[in-house]
Protein backbone atom coordinates (compact mmCIF):
# COMPACT_ATOMS: atom_id res chain seq x y z
CA UNK A 1 0.00 0.00 0.00
CA UNK A 2 1.48 3.45 -1.06
CA UNK A 3 2.64 5.33 2.28
CA UNK A 4 0.47 8.64 3.25
CA UNK A 5 3.07 11.71 2.66
CA UNK A 6 3.61 12.55 6.07
CA UNK A 7 3.79 8.78 7.08
CA UNK A 8 7.15 9.00 4.79
CA UNK A 9 8.23 12.25 6.24
CA UNK A 10 7.92 11.19 10.06
CA UNK A 11 9.72 7.72 8.85
CA UNK A 12 12.49 8.99 6.98
CA UNK A 13 12.89 12.96 6.55
CA UNK A 14 15.18 14.90 8.31
CA UNK A 15 13.26 15.68 11.50
CA UNK A 16 14.02 18.52 13.78
CA UNK A 17 12.82 17.09 16.84
CA UNK A 18 11.43 13.02 17.37
CA UNK A 19 10.77 10.85 20.32
CA UNK A 20 7.99 8.04 20.40
CA UNK A 21 5.03 9.11 19.10
CA UNK A 22 5.84 12.54 17.83
CA UNK A 23 7.76 13.68 14.92
CA UNK A 24 9.00 17.42 13.95
CA UNK A 25 10.22 18.04 10.60
CA UNK A 26 9.73 21.30 7.78
CA UNK A 27 7.24 21.29 5.58
CA UNK A 28 7.83 20.12 2.07
CA UNK A 29 5.56 23.01 0.94
CA UNK A 30 6.56 26.04 3.11
CA UNK A 31 4.62 29.05 3.77
CA UNK A 32 7.82 30.96 5.20
CA UNK A 33 11.20 29.71 6.09
CA UNK A 34 11.27 27.55 8.93
CA UNK A 35 7.61 26.30 8.28
CA UNK A 36 7.20 23.21 10.33
CA UNK A 37 4.73 20.30 10.86
CA UNK A 38 4.65 18.93 13.99
CA UNK A 39 3.49 15.04 12.96
CA UNK A 40 1.91 11.80 15.38
CA UNK A 41 4.35 9.00 13.87
CA UNK A 42 1.12 7.02 13.57
CA UNK A 43 -1.25 7.28 10.87
CA UNK A 44 -4.09 9.50 12.52
CA UNK A 45 -6.13 11.42 9.58
CA UNK A 46 -7.76 13.79 12.41
CA UNK A 47 -8.02 15.60 15.74
CA UNK A 48 -10.68 13.81 16.71
CA UNK A 49 -8.81 10.77 15.96
CA UNK A 50 -6.39 11.57 18.18
CA UNK A 51 -5.84 9.76 22.01
CA UNK A 52 -6.35 13.17 24.47
CA UNK A 53 -2.78 12.24 25.67
CA UNK A 54 -1.11 12.26 22.06
CA UNK A 55 -3.27 15.64 21.16
CA UNK A 56 -1.71 17.45 24.55
CA UNK A 57 1.98 16.30 24.39
CA UNK A 58 1.62 17.41 20.43
CA UNK A 59 0.47 20.58 21.06
CA UNK A 60 3.12 21.43 24.28
CA UNK A 61 5.94 20.13 21.68
CA UNK A 62 4.71 22.80 18.94
CA UNK A 63 4.85 25.17 21.71
CA UNK A 64 8.11 24.88 21.94
CA UNK A 65 9.09 24.99 18.65
CA UNK A 66 7.00 27.45 17.95
CA UNK A 67 9.20 29.57 20.71
CA UNK A 68 12.30 27.76 19.36
CA UNK A 69 11.54 29.48 16.10
CA UNK A 70 10.94 32.95 18.08
CA UNK A 71 14.07 32.39 19.28
CA UNK A 72 16.22 31.72 16.39
CA UNK A 73 15.22 32.84 13.43
CA UNK A 74 13.99 36.42 14.68
CA UNK A 75 10.13 36.08 13.27
CA UNK A 76 7.93 38.86 14.35
CA UNK A 77 5.64 35.85 15.28
CA UNK A 78 4.12 32.47 14.39
CA UNK A 79 1.04 31.40 13.52
CA UNK A 80 -0.45 27.77 14.69
CA UNK A 81 -2.77 26.34 12.04
CA UNK A 82 -4.80 23.00 11.75
CA UNK A 83 -6.70 22.25 8.38
CA UNK A 84 -9.20 19.89 9.90
CA UNK A 85 -10.97 17.69 7.40
CA UNK A 86 -10.89 18.09 3.93
CA UNK A 87 -13.23 21.28 3.94
CA UNK A 88 -10.34 22.89 5.96
CA UNK A 89 -7.87 22.68 3.55
CA UNK A 90 -6.55 19.63 4.73
CA UNK A 91 -4.66 17.92 1.69
CA UNK A 92 -2.59 15.29 3.19
CA UNK A 93 -5.04 12.59 5.01
CA UNK A 94 -2.56 12.75 8.36
CA UNK A 95 -2.87 15.01 11.33
CA UNK A 96 -0.86 17.84 11.20
CA UNK A 97 0.57 21.10 13.18
CA UNK A 98 1.57 23.79 11.16
CA UNK A 99 3.76 26.11 12.84
CA UNK A 100 4.59 29.26 10.52
CA UNK A 101 6.84 31.82 11.12
CA UNK A 102 5.68 35.10 10.50
CA UNK A 103 7.26 39.09 9.98
CA UNK A 104 5.97 41.99 9.42
CA UNK A 105 4.49 42.87 5.68
CA UNK A 106 5.22 39.26 4.83
CA UNK A 107 2.07 39.34 2.45
CA UNK A 108 0.48 36.18 4.24
CA UNK A 109 -2.70 37.36 5.86
CA UNK A 110 -4.85 34.58 7.62
CA UNK A 111 -7.86 37.42 7.60
CA UNK A 112 -11.89 36.63 7.23
CA UNK A 113 -14.32 39.37 6.67
CA UNK A 114 -16.55 38.98 10.01
CA UNK A 115 -19.94 37.66 9.39
CA UNK A 116 -22.84 39.30 10.88
CA UNK A 117 -24.74 37.17 12.95
CA UNK A 118 -27.97 37.97 14.33
CA UNK A 119 -28.91 37.86 18.02
CA UNK A 120 -31.06 35.02 18.06
CA UNK A 121 -28.33 32.94 15.55
CA UNK A 122 -25.69 33.41 17.79
CA UNK A 123 -27.81 31.69 21.04
CA UNK A 124 -28.76 28.93 18.99
CA UNK A 125 -25.78 28.53 17.94
CA UNK A 126 -24.70 28.75 21.64
CA UNK A 127 -27.45 26.14 22.59
CA UNK A 128 -26.52 23.43 20.08
CA UNK A 129 -22.38 23.79 21.18
CA UNK A 130 -23.27 23.57 24.75
CA UNK A 131 -25.24 20.59 24.01
CA UNK A 132 -22.08 18.81 22.42
CA UNK A 133 -19.47 20.21 25.34
CA UNK A 134 -21.35 18.91 28.08
CA UNK A 135 -19.32 15.67 27.03
CA UNK A 136 -15.76 17.64 27.44
CA UNK A 137 -13.54 16.40 30.51
CA UNK A 138 -12.53 13.53 32.12
CA UNK A 139 -9.47 13.48 29.69
CA UNK A 140 -7.23 10.38 29.22
CA UNK A 141 -4.16 11.91 30.13
CA UNK A 142 -1.95 9.06 30.24
CA UNK A 143 -1.53 6.29 27.64
CA UNK A 144 -3.16 3.02 28.63
CA UNK A 145 -0.47 0.57 29.89
CA UNK A 146 -1.06 -3.01 28.88
CA UNK A 147 -2.38 -4.78 31.93
CA UNK A 148 0.30 -6.52 34.51
CA UNK A 149 -0.82 -9.98 35.10
CA UNK A 150 1.12 -10.98 38.50
CA UNK A 151 -1.85 -13.29 40.26
CA UNK A 152 -0.93 -16.49 38.52
CA UNK A 153 2.93 -16.97 38.27
CA UNK A 154 5.31 -15.19 39.99
CA UNK A 155 7.88 -14.90 37.11
CA UNK A 156 5.03 -13.49 35.23
CA UNK A 157 5.98 -10.20 36.56
CA UNK A 158 9.03 -9.64 34.71
CA UNK A 159 9.02 -7.44 31.23
CA UNK A 160 6.37 -7.98 29.06
CA UNK A 161 8.06 -9.06 26.11
CA UNK A 162 9.07 -12.15 28.40
CA UNK A 163 5.85 -12.46 29.19
CA UNK A 164 4.70 -12.48 25.69
CA UNK A 165 7.55 -15.47 24.84
CA UNK A 166 6.48 -17.55 27.57
CA UNK A 167 2.73 -17.13 26.20
CA UNK A 168 3.51 -18.53 23.16
CA UNK A 169 5.70 -21.66 24.83
CA UNK A 170 2.53 -22.64 26.24
CA UNK A 171 1.02 -23.19 23.03
CA UNK A 172 0.86 -27.18 22.39
CA UNK B 1 -5.17 56.49 32.90
CA UNK B 2 -1.79 55.75 33.13
CA UNK B 3 1.05 57.31 31.14
CA UNK B 4 3.41 55.98 29.51
CA UNK B 5 5.98 56.28 31.92
CA UNK B 6 4.06 54.89 34.78
CA UNK B 7 3.93 51.97 32.67
CA UNK B 8 7.48 51.57 32.19
CA UNK B 9 8.27 52.16 35.80
CA UNK B 10 5.85 49.16 36.75
CA UNK B 11 7.31 45.97 38.02
CA UNK B 12 6.60 42.89 35.87
CA UNK B 13 4.12 41.98 38.67
CA UNK B 14 2.35 45.18 38.34
CA UNK B 15 2.66 45.42 34.52
CA UNK B 16 0.66 41.44 34.59
CA UNK B 17 -1.89 43.23 36.34
CA UNK B 18 -2.15 46.38 35.14
CA UNK B 19 -2.60 43.87 31.55
CA UNK B 20 -5.30 41.54 33.31
CA UNK B 21 -7.31 45.01 34.16
CA UNK B 22 -7.24 46.18 31.01
CA UNK B 23 -7.99 42.70 29.02
CA UNK B 24 -11.31 42.32 27.45
CA UNK B 25 -11.01 38.94 27.61
CA UNK B 26 -9.79 38.74 31.19
CA UNK B 27 -13.09 40.57 31.68
CA UNK B 28 -15.16 37.93 29.60
CA UNK B 29 -13.27 34.99 31.46
CA UNK B 30 -14.50 36.68 35.18
CA UNK B 31 -18.04 37.21 33.81
CA UNK B 32 -17.72 41.03 33.93
CA UNK B 33 -18.21 41.48 30.51
CA UNK B 34 -21.27 38.97 28.91
CA UNK B 35 -20.55 36.80 26.32
CA UNK B 36 -21.99 33.46 24.51
CA UNK B 37 -20.04 30.65 26.90
CA UNK B 38 -20.37 27.60 24.95
CA UNK B 39 -17.71 26.10 27.64
CA UNK B 40 -15.51 26.53 30.80
CA UNK B 41 -13.55 25.02 33.24
CA UNK B 42 -11.45 25.50 35.89
CA UNK B 43 -8.58 26.60 33.82
CA UNK B 44 -10.28 27.56 30.88
CA UNK B 45 -13.88 29.27 29.10
CA UNK B 46 -14.30 29.17 25.44
CA UNK B 47 -16.96 31.98 23.70
CA UNK B 48 -18.52 32.51 20.82
CA UNK B 49 -16.42 34.89 18.67
CA UNK B 50 -18.92 38.62 18.05
CA UNK B 51 -16.92 38.99 14.70
CA UNK B 52 -16.77 35.43 13.50
CA UNK B 53 -15.45 33.76 10.10
CA UNK B 54 -18.10 31.26 10.05
CA UNK B 55 -21.38 30.27 12.13
CA UNK B 56 -19.71 28.55 15.32
CA UNK B 57 -16.35 30.16 15.69
CA UNK B 58 -15.47 29.36 18.89
CA UNK B 59 -12.57 31.16 20.58
CA UNK B 60 -10.90 29.10 23.67
CA UNK B 61 -8.61 30.51 26.26
CA UNK B 62 -6.86 30.37 29.50
CA UNK B 63 -8.74 32.33 32.32
CA UNK B 64 -5.28 33.51 33.24
CA UNK B 65 -4.04 36.10 31.51
CA UNK B 66 -1.33 35.52 28.91
CA UNK B 67 -0.35 37.45 26.29
CA UNK B 68 1.29 34.73 23.79
CA UNK B 69 1.65 31.02 23.09
CA UNK B 70 5.41 31.16 24.76
CA UNK B 71 4.44 32.21 28.59
CA UNK B 72 1.76 29.17 28.60
CA UNK B 73 3.08 26.66 31.42
CA UNK B 74 3.54 23.73 29.66
CA UNK B 75 0.33 21.95 31.67
CA UNK B 76 -2.21 24.68 30.68
CA UNK B 77 -1.06 24.06 26.94
CA UNK B 78 -2.10 20.47 26.88
CA UNK B 79 -5.41 20.97 29.24
CA UNK B 80 -6.17 23.29 26.15
CA UNK B 81 -5.29 21.59 23.27
CA UNK B 82 -7.71 18.57 24.68
CA UNK B 83 -10.27 21.25 25.57
CA UNK B 84 -9.66 22.04 21.54
CA UNK B 85 -9.98 18.65 20.24
CA UNK B 86 -13.53 18.58 22.32
CA UNK B 87 -14.52 21.94 20.95
CA UNK B 88 -13.90 20.37 17.27
CA UNK B 89 -15.80 17.55 17.80
CA UNK B 90 -18.46 19.63 19.17
CA UNK B 91 -19.02 22.07 16.50
CA UNK B 92 -18.47 18.84 14.06
CA UNK B 93 -21.38 16.95 15.45
CA UNK B 94 -23.58 20.38 16.97
CA UNK B 95 -23.21 22.29 14.20
CA UNK B 96 -22.86 19.49 11.47
CA UNK B 97 -20.07 21.37 9.72
CA UNK B 98 -17.41 19.47 7.76
CA UNK B 99 -13.84 20.43 9.28
CA UNK B 100 -12.53 22.74 11.56
CA UNK B 101 -9.79 25.13 11.25
CA UNK B 102 -7.48 25.42 14.81
CA UNK B 103 -5.69 28.77 14.33
CA UNK B 104 -3.52 30.46 16.52
CA UNK B 105 -2.14 33.94 15.76
CA UNK B 106 1.52 34.73 18.32
CA UNK B 107 2.25 37.90 17.80
CA UNK B 108 1.12 41.48 16.02
CA UNK B 109 2.39 40.42 12.78
CA UNK B 110 0.63 37.15 12.73
CA UNK B 111 -2.55 38.88 13.34
CA UNK B 112 -3.46 38.81 17.03
CA UNK B 113 -5.56 41.38 17.40
CA UNK B 114 -6.12 41.31 21.63
CA UNK B 115 -3.20 40.74 24.20
CA UNK B 116 -4.96 37.41 25.52
CA UNK B 117 -4.20 34.31 24.26
CA UNK B 118 -6.63 32.36 22.50
CA UNK B 119 -6.66 29.30 20.52
CA UNK B 120 -9.62 29.71 17.64
CA UNK B 121 -12.12 27.19 16.03
CA UNK B 122 -13.65 27.81 12.85
CA UNK B 123 -16.43 25.33 11.95
CA UNK B 124 -15.44 24.75 7.90
CA UNK B 125 -18.12 23.68 5.01
CA UNK B 126 -17.23 22.86 1.79
CA UNK B 127 -16.75 26.30 -0.40
CA UNK B 128 -17.68 28.40 2.56
CA UNK B 129 -15.20 30.98 0.73
CA UNK B 130 -13.17 31.66 4.09
CA UNK B 131 -9.30 32.04 3.16
CA UNK B 132 -7.14 30.19 5.24
CA UNK B 133 -5.40 28.18 3.23
CA UNK B 134 -1.92 27.59 4.04
CA UNK B 135 0.12 28.71 1.35
CA UNK B 136 3.55 27.39 -0.01
CA UNK B 137 6.52 29.46 -1.37
CA UNK B 138 9.72 27.68 -3.13
CA UNK B 139 13.05 27.88 -0.84
CA UNK B 140 16.54 26.94 -1.20
CA UNK B 141 17.23 23.94 0.00
CA UNK B 142 20.28 25.10 1.66
CA UNK B 143 18.37 27.95 3.71
CA UNK B 144 16.00 25.44 4.45
CA UNK B 145 18.78 22.81 5.90
CA UNK B 146 20.42 26.32 7.66
CA UNK B 147 17.10 26.55 9.33
CA UNK B 148 16.35 22.99 9.90
CA UNK B 149 19.61 22.97 11.85
CA UNK B 150 19.65 25.67 14.06
CA UNK B 151 16.20 24.44 14.93
CA UNK B 152 16.89 20.63 16.01
CA UNK B 153 19.77 22.35 18.43
CA UNK B 154 17.32 24.87 20.00
CA UNK B 155 14.24 22.77 20.32
CA UNK B 156 16.21 19.61 21.75
CA UNK B 157 17.63 21.81 24.34
CA UNK B 158 13.78 23.44 25.30
CA UNK B 159 12.35 19.91 25.29
CA UNK B 160 15.69 18.64 27.62
CA UNK B 161 14.82 21.69 30.14
CA UNK B 162 11.48 20.92 29.86
CA UNK B 163 11.49 17.52 30.91
CA UNK B 164 13.59 18.52 33.73
CA UNK B 165 11.02 21.20 34.99
CA UNK B 166 8.45 18.79 35.23
CA UNK B 167 10.91 16.00 36.70
CA UNK B 168 11.82 18.47 40.05
CA UNK B 169 9.43 21.17 40.79
CA UNK B 170 8.06 20.94 43.69
CA UNK B 171 6.71 24.39 43.88
CA UNK B 172 4.94 23.07 40.40
CA UNK B 173 3.73 20.47 42.87
CA UNK B 174 2.77 22.50 45.46
CA UNK B 175 0.49 25.11 42.98
CA UNK B 176 -1.43 21.46 41.99
CA UNK B 177 -2.16 20.28 45.37
CA UNK B 178 -4.13 23.51 46.82
CA UNK B 179 -7.25 23.81 45.71
CA UNK B 180 -7.92 27.75 44.59
CA UNK B 181 -9.12 29.19 47.21
CA UNK B 182 -8.81 33.13 49.01
CA UNK B 183 -9.33 35.60 46.19
CA UNK B 184 -5.59 37.23 47.34
CA UNK B 185 -3.95 33.80 47.10
CA UNK B 186 -5.70 33.50 43.38
CA UNK B 187 -4.91 36.79 41.84
CA UNK B 188 -1.59 36.58 43.41
CA UNK B 189 -0.30 33.26 41.98
CA UNK B 190 -1.19 33.58 38.30
CA UNK B 191 1.03 36.93 38.36
CA UNK B 192 3.74 35.35 39.80
CA UNK B 193 3.72 32.51 37.77
CA UNK B 194 3.87 34.81 34.84
CA UNK B 195 7.00 36.37 36.25
CA UNK B 196 8.61 33.53 36.75
CA UNK B 197 7.67 32.36 33.20
CA UNK B 198 9.07 35.52 32.22
CA UNK B 199 12.46 35.03 33.92
CA UNK B 200 12.68 31.71 32.60
CA UNK B 201 12.46 32.75 29.32
CA UNK B 202 15.20 35.87 30.27
CA UNK B 203 17.01 33.26 31.66
CA UNK B 204 16.74 31.01 28.08
CA UNK B 205 17.83 34.24 26.34
CA UNK B 206 21.07 34.59 27.91
CA UNK B 207 21.58 30.90 27.14
CA UNK B 208 20.50 31.34 23.34
CA UNK B 209 22.41 34.80 23.21
CA UNK B 210 25.63 33.09 24.00
CA UNK B 211 25.18 30.09 21.82
CA UNK B 212 27.50 31.17 18.75
CA UNK B 213 24.92 29.41 16.16
CA UNK B 214 22.09 31.57 17.34
CA UNK B 215 21.52 34.77 15.17
CA UNK B 216 19.45 36.88 18.18
CA UNK B 217 17.59 36.45 21.74
CA UNK B 218 14.05 36.15 21.44
CA UNK B 219 12.31 39.17 22.43
CA UNK B 220 9.40 38.31 24.20
CA UNK B 221 9.18 41.83 25.92
CA UNK B 222 9.15 43.23 22.59
CA UNK B 223 6.06 40.98 21.66
CA UNK B 224 4.15 41.67 24.77
CA UNK B 225 5.42 45.13 25.17
CA UNK B 226 3.26 45.91 21.70
CA UNK B 227 0.39 43.61 22.33
CA UNK B 228 0.20 45.49 25.89
CA UNK B 229 0.08 49.39 24.15
CA UNK B 230 -2.15 47.96 21.35
CA UNK B 231 -5.82 48.55 21.82
CA UNK B 232 -7.82 46.22 22.55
Amino acid sequence: MAKCDYCEIAESGTHIYEDDRVVVALSPEPASLGHVLVLPKDHLTILEQVPDFLAGHLFSVANAVSTSIFETLRVHGTNIIIENGLAAGQKIAHFAINIIPRSENDGMGFNWAPKRLSEDDLSTIELQLKEQTRNIGGFQKNEKKPLTINDEDKTLDSSEGDYMMRQLDRLP
Amino acid sequence: MVTEEELSQMSPEELADFQKQNCVFCQISSGRVPAKEVYSDEESIAVLDINPAAKGHILLMPKEHFSVMPQLPEELAEHLFMVTKGLSQAALKGLQCKGTTIFIANGVAAGQRAPHFMIHIIPRNDSDNIRMAVPSRPFDKKDMDAVAGVLKKVVAKKLAAEAEVVGDNPAKEQKDGKPKTGKPKASDKPAKTAANKLKKTAKKKKKGSSDAENPGPFDLDSLTGVLADGKV
